[in-house]
């Protein structure tokens, strides 16, 4: 039975509309708003603004046209920089997306006279970025303050299942981004909107099938510290193919119409993916490729050791590519011989390998931190994800795995997958799963501190980094990871270090790094001695200086850091002075610190808690979180001072 | 002016990598290699590079060692190639690849429009290892302006187990070349008119990426006789080598009627000379911006000025040869200088006149000094370069050809002097209100040129809360402005503000830092250098200081640094001045030493009681 779209009837119906909904932007003409307009309200001192930008999408015929016009302004000298112009499309080997009917012109008001310059094609350069890809670069004259610059174009997209949609923002701010589709009445697509504005906005105002977002003052986006990428907030639309009407002829030579559902499941989505070739031939591999599977002889061990060798032999035998991807290309039986593959490759390959020795092993699909999406779409949507890691069941415990990093022990991701939700993918009930990872993250630290006569302060400390604080650091025995931990860990340079003892410690479920490290510092013999308990600490700095925040800062993992710190009191002294205690969390309640002196005898103790409960804290809530940060780092740097209270012996310079 | 170095960076990009006998570390080899490289200079100016090789994959980390890529512009073509990839142990070739099944990409360089380069190649993926792959390849190069550059390895992690390099050349065209940790052999088998040169080493051992660029044994070549589309000179020397950028860019710095005319009004009553360039010089960054286009003979010659003009834009070349051609309008000569640019380049080698270049900039000779223009920069203050150009030898291309200069370095304190002036209304929790001016000169004032350019006032704010003091800073309003004295650039920054945690509060004491600010001592990289700073801090409680106020003033041949502190009741007073004149000998070391010292002085903290 032949199926095919029906476009031909519906054409002029779909170019109709489209005239309907005519842009309000003419290419060349221009408001008298536009030529006053000096600067942009919402964000003083810009160098340009996109005056309007829209982008006209629709179905001519079974391609994807969509006409695209952005009109500049530039506001300061450095704006004329945004005149730099590159368009890249995804040509492929067969013409997947080209770009058509190029226009662009600059404008400058000269004496009340609009002087008009158009680029010709000789200013268009078309060049081969690789991989398919191309590029249209070119560069706008004339330009300086006051200049408006545009450019238009036809997008022409030949693949429809996915529509890349439209990105609101820019790297300055807009004034107005517009995009409108027109889904003819035989298709069915799903939409998915990311962003406040996007997501409120009334884009359904037309006839059924027209879609239309008008939003209006958007912020530039702008990478800030603590986040992985500013395109998991942007304000965007993208859509997927829900389902499609078709004729299909019969034996007897009669029309029959149907609708052909797409991705209506998660199955339905999971089962596209498991029916690759590649793909199943690690979920069900041949018998000789099982027999080439490097499974040994598992008698007598329990699951989780069963597991933590074959996550080993995958670490220690495959080089990750470096590629992500949540598809493989190359089979089961080639990455075995090849040793070398993508990260779908290598975790799918630890999957066969553990599934050959009865472990439960399934592929999930999960959209990375900085990879456009903050969270998962709750519908079938394929285009969302971008890594495959592993989710395996022992007896007693769930593992998260992605085997491409032989330093990062099994059980433990990259930063970038802490994210709330994958895509389970098995033979039936596939769906989203939450992502809970388990780990008690944080620094707990023991310190001992005297005063010596001969040699000053002496500090012994014992530090134990947990879970995530550990793997951060990698292999410690390599002597490379090690310095750069012991570089990060003895920040003062006063601090002579006698011994600097670390090893990697598995404590239960827990990956330690465990750090013994004894240190002396010279000590001014006066009156008062002035002591710092914790001069090991995870924040020296307060790392949040910009006073405002756009985007939420992201810790990556909760913590709880616990230092004690024991002070004996040398003879001759007593404690006068300390750091006033002090209990504080933001108004959120995502990060807590508390501070404590306990005098007893010829002791002090001093013990501090730092906690972040949540990895996230919300935009609104930063000018908090920077003032918590600027007195916890001041507490840090708060002495003890212990004062003299018997004269000095005759023996100058030496403690009594 | 990418083009310019093309064959110097293509070649040093992927490779670098040469043997440190004394190396204790055993450094894994990912595969072995076998290369043999010929250049054969033609008299028709072209040249012929032919290249055998055979690469053994050893481990799956390299497998990227198989893959080959070949840079291409206009002036290059493909006269062969083909590359096998072999199962080692069978011997069946797996993959046949020849010219037209080579990939291609553009290589345009960062903030570049469009530059004519371009790389074919292929790569090995997906295949298991062991793996032989040769290759074979022949490329035919129009104008030997630029010849290319031998390294015997192609990979960090790669064992050679042999690499040769020989150079034909008719005693017509001539040739002369640098070699390092390698010696030259005679050939004794060239044709009559001809000569021959050859270079090989054998069995070397894989190296890591901590080889430093010194231990890297290359040879590189330039021709006596050379010619670019045309235009023929010699470059045996820099003087007959900077003839022909003169002879590549005659007649192209003609200017419209109408330029000339504004260029006139632009200086009118002017007659210090060193007011003129900065009028005009003002003007150009003002009107022209920088775009970088390559394409042909264009990497090297420059855009005609007028169409910089009509156009708003050009790239180095463009924009040099403009101011160059704007001053002639006043009565002002300047010279279009070649110039090896970079934060971390080797200075050119002054005794091997070559194509050593990747920008130009502008000399301008004054009876009393003389300045120097990057063109391309539209904050720069004028007669004044960046780290990007300064204190280094260039090619300055004058009437009778080339002669090198060298470009200022800047070491004089009056290029590093800055100053602090700060008012501190300490309150009760150790928060403090701030008032305060900034002033910079010379290198610590060239960063704010860029910010009040290019920044908004929010990420303007953003750097000074980060930059401009110690922890804690909230800016609530401030002030940058931008200027020169001559060509020493200058900056003033009044602000005002909050700081958190100004002070340590103990349950006796009130803790203040000596120094809030950072002390910049740890961006210093000059050997002169002054720095003076005033805080006054006023407190609504009197305070009573725990011990005696520290004062002190040291001088060393070296430095000389003082603090003062005066305190009255509710008012502190700290005066800090710092000024060092080391040796320029110093060594690092010894500066960073001194300078730590110096720094662990002013990192004192002041204790008072409540």
């Amino acid at each position: 039975m032949k199926t095919i779209l029906v476009f031909t009837f519906l054409l002029g119906l779909v170019c109709g509309k489209s005239f309907l909904w005519a842009q309000e932007m003419k290419f060349g003409k221009y408001t008298s708003e536009e030529f006053e307009l000096t600067d942009v309200p919402f964000e003083p001192g810009s160098d340009a603004v996109v005056l309007a930008e829209s982008n006209t999408s629709f179905f001519p015929n079974v391609q994807l046209h969509s006409e695209i016009h952005r009109r500049i302004k530039v506001l300061r000298e450095s704006g004329k920089s945004h005149g730099d112009i590159l368009l890249r499309y995804y040509e492929g080997q067969d013409g997947i997306e080209d770009i058509q009917r190029l226009r662009a012109q600059v404008v400058n008001m000269e004496d009340g006279i609009e002087k008009v310059t158009k680029l010709t094609k000789d200013d268009f350069f078309k060049v081969d970025a690789g991989d398919g890809y191309k590029e249209i670069r070119f560069t706008f004259p004339e330009l300086k303050e006051g200049s408006i610059f545009e450019y238009s174009y036809t997008k022409i997209d030949k693949s429809i299942l996915f529509i890349d949609g439209w990105v609101f923002q820019n790297d300055i701010p807009t004034l107005k981004s517009s995009y409108s589709l027109d889904i003819p009445e035989f298709l069915d697509y799903r939409t998915l909107g990311q962003g406040a504005k996007v997501i409120t906005a009334n884009y359904r105002q037309g006839p059924k099938g027209y879609y239309v977002w008008n939003l209006t003052d958007l912020r530039s986006v702008k990478a800030e510290p603590y986040m992985n990428h500013f395109a998991d907030y942007l304000e965007k639309v993208q859509f997927q193919l829900a389902g499609y009407k078709s004729q299909s002829t019969n034996a007897l030579g009669q029309t029959e119409s149907g609708y052909e559902k797409m991705f209506s499941t998660w199955q339905e989505l999971a089962d596209f993916f498991k029916e690759r070739k590649a793909f199943s031939s690690y979920t069900k591999p041949d018998k000789n490729t099982i027999k080439s599977l490097p499974i040994t002889d598992n008698t007598g061990k329990t699951k989780a050791e069963i597991l933590q060798q074959a996550y080993q032999y995958i670490t220690t035998n495959l080089v990750h590519s470096g590629e992500g991807g949540i598809v493989p290309e190359q089979t089961l039986k080639e990455i075995l011989a090849n040793k070398k593959g993508s990260r779908a490759e290598i975790n799918l390959t630890l999957m066969a390998l553990l599934k050959a020795s009865d472990i439960e092993a399934h592929p999930v699909f999960i959209s990375s931190k900085g990879n456009g999406r903050s969270n998962l779409i709750s519908f079938p949507f394929a285009d969302q994800f971008n890594h495959l890691m592993l989710v395996a069941s022992t007896d007693d415990k769930l593992y998260y795995i992605d085997a491409c990093n032989p330093n990062r022990p099994l059980g433990f991701l990259p930063l970038d997958f802490h994210v709330n939700d994958g895509f389970l993918i098995m033979e039936s009930e596939s769906g989203l799963m939450p992502v809970a990872l388990e780990h008690r993250s944080g620094i707990t630290q023991y310190i001992d501190i005297k005063v010596s006569p001969d040699s000053g302060l002496l500090r012994a400390a014992t530090l134990r980094l947990i879970d995530y604080d550990a793997v951060r650091y990698g292999d410690i025995s390599k002597e490379e990871s090690l310095e750069s931990f012991k570089k990060e860990i003895i920040t003062d340079p006063e601090e002579d270090v006698l011994a600097f003892n670390a090893t990697i410690k598995e404590m239960g479920s827990r990956h330690t790094l465990e750090t013994a490290i004894s240190s002396k510092q010279p000590l001014a013999l006066e009156d008062n001695l002035f002591i710092r308990p914790f001069s090991i600490n995870r924040w020296t700095e307060n790392p949040f200086t910009a006073d405002a925040r756009t985007f939420p800062v992201d810790f990556n993992y909760t913590l709880t850091d616990r230092y004690t710190a024991n002070i004996t009191i040398p003879e001759g002294y007593e404690l006068d002075d300390y750091p006033e205690n002090i209990a504080l969390t933001i108004p959120d309640g995502t990060l807590s610190f508390s501070y404590q002196t306990i005098a007893m005898d010829q002791k002090v103790q001093v013990n501090l808690q730092f906690a972040v409960k949540q990895s996230f804290v919300a935009a609104e809530n930063y000018p908090n979180l920077k003032y918590f940060m600027d007195i916890l780092t001041s507490k840090l740097k708060e002495p003890l001072v212990l004062q003299r209270i018997q004269a000095l012996t005759s023996a100058d310079g030496v403690l009594p | 002016m990418t083009s310019f170095t093309w064959s110097f960076f293509s070649t040093l990009g992927a490779l670098l990598v040469w043997t440190n006998a004394t190396c204790q570390v055993v450094v894994p080899a990912y595969s072995s290699l076998e290369k043999h490289m010929k250049v054969t200079l033609l008299e028709d100016y072209s040249y012929l590079v032919d290249i055998r090789q055979t690469t053994i994959v050893l481990d799956a980390k390299g497998l990227d060692h198989g893959s080959y890529s070949i840079d291409i512009d206009q002036f290059t073509k493909i006269e062969h190639f083909e590359a096998r990839i072999i199962d080692p142990k069978s011997g069946k070739t797996l993959r046949r690849i020849r010219s037209k099944d080579l990939s291609e990409r553009a290589t345009i360089g960062e903030g570049s429009i469009i530059e004519d380069s371009k790389i074919n190649y292929f790569t090995v993926d997906n295949l298991p290892v062991p793996l032989k792959v040769e290759v074979e390849l022949q490329i035919k190069r129009e104008g030997n302006f630029n010849l290319p550059k031998w390294y015997p390895n192609s990979y960090y992690f790669q064992k050679i187990t042999e690499s040769s390099f020989e150079v034909a050349y008719p005693e017509s065209i001539g040739l002369r070349y640098k070699e390092k940790l390698v010696t030259a052999n005679a050939a004794t088998d060239a044709l009559p008119g001809w000569q021959k040169l050859w270079w090989e080493v054998r069995d070397l051992a894989p190296l890591d990426r901590k080889t430093e660029k010194e231990e890297l044994p290359f040879v590189a070549l330039a021709p006596i006789k050379f010619s670019m589309e045309g235009f023929a000179a010699t470059m045996d020397s820099w003087q007959s080598f900077g003839k022909w950028f003169n002879h590549l860019n005659q007649g192209r710095d003609e200017i419209p009627d109408e330029t000339k005319r504004q260029v006139i009004a632009l200086t009118e009553g002017l007659s210090d000379d060193f007011e003129k360039i900065d009028v005009i010089y003002k003007y150009l960054q003002k009107n022209y911006r920088y775009v970088s286009i390559q394409l042909g003979i264009g990497g090297w010659r420059s855009m005609k000025a007028s169409d910089v003009v009509a156009m708003k834009y050009g790239d180095c070349k463009g924009l040099s040869l403009l101011m160059k051609a704007l001053l002639k309008e006043v009565g002002i000569p300047a010279d279009y200088t070649l110039v090896l640019a970079g934060d971390d380049k080797e200075p050119i080698d002054v005794d091997f006149p070559s194509n050593q270049f990747n920008h130009v900039i502008l000399r301008v000779p004054l009876p009393s000094d003389t300045l120097w223009l990057e063109c391309t920069s539209t904050t720069l203050p004028t007669g004044y370069l960046g780290s990007f150009t300064k204190n280094r030898p260039v090619l300055v291309i004058t009437e009778d050809g080339g002669l090198i200069d060298r470009t200022p370095s800047y070491a004089a304190s009056e290029f590093h002097k800055s100053q602090l002036r700060l008012q501190v209304d300490l309150l009760e929790s150790g928060d403090a209100k701030i008032v305060g001016k900034s002033r910079y000169w010379g290198e610590p004032a060239e960063i704010f040129g860029s910010l009040i350019y290019q920044l908004s006032e929010k990420e303007q704010k953003d750097f000074l809360n980060a930059k401009l003091g110690g922890r804690g800073l909230n800016l609530s309003s401030f002030e940058i402005v931008v200027s020169q004295e001559r060509n020493v650039p200058t900056a003033e920054i009044s602000f005002e503000g909050f700081v958190a945690r100004f002070s340590q509060n103990t349950a006796k004491r009130v803790i203040v830092p000596l120094s809030w600010n950072k002390l910049p001592i740890e961006d210093l990289k000059n050997t002169q250098w002054e720095y003076e700073e005033t805080i006054e801090i006023t407190t609504d409680n009197p305070l009573v200081f725990e011990g005696e106020p520290p004062f002190w003033d040291v001088t060393t041949p070296d430095y000389q640094h003082a603090l003062e502190t005066v305190h009255e009741a509710n008012k502190l007073l700290i005066n800090k001045r710092i000024k060092t004149h080391l040796h320029p000998d110093t060594s690092e070391e010894a500066e960073r030493e001194m300078l730590s010292g110096i720094q662990k002085e002013f990192q004192r903290q002041l204790t008072f009681k409540k």
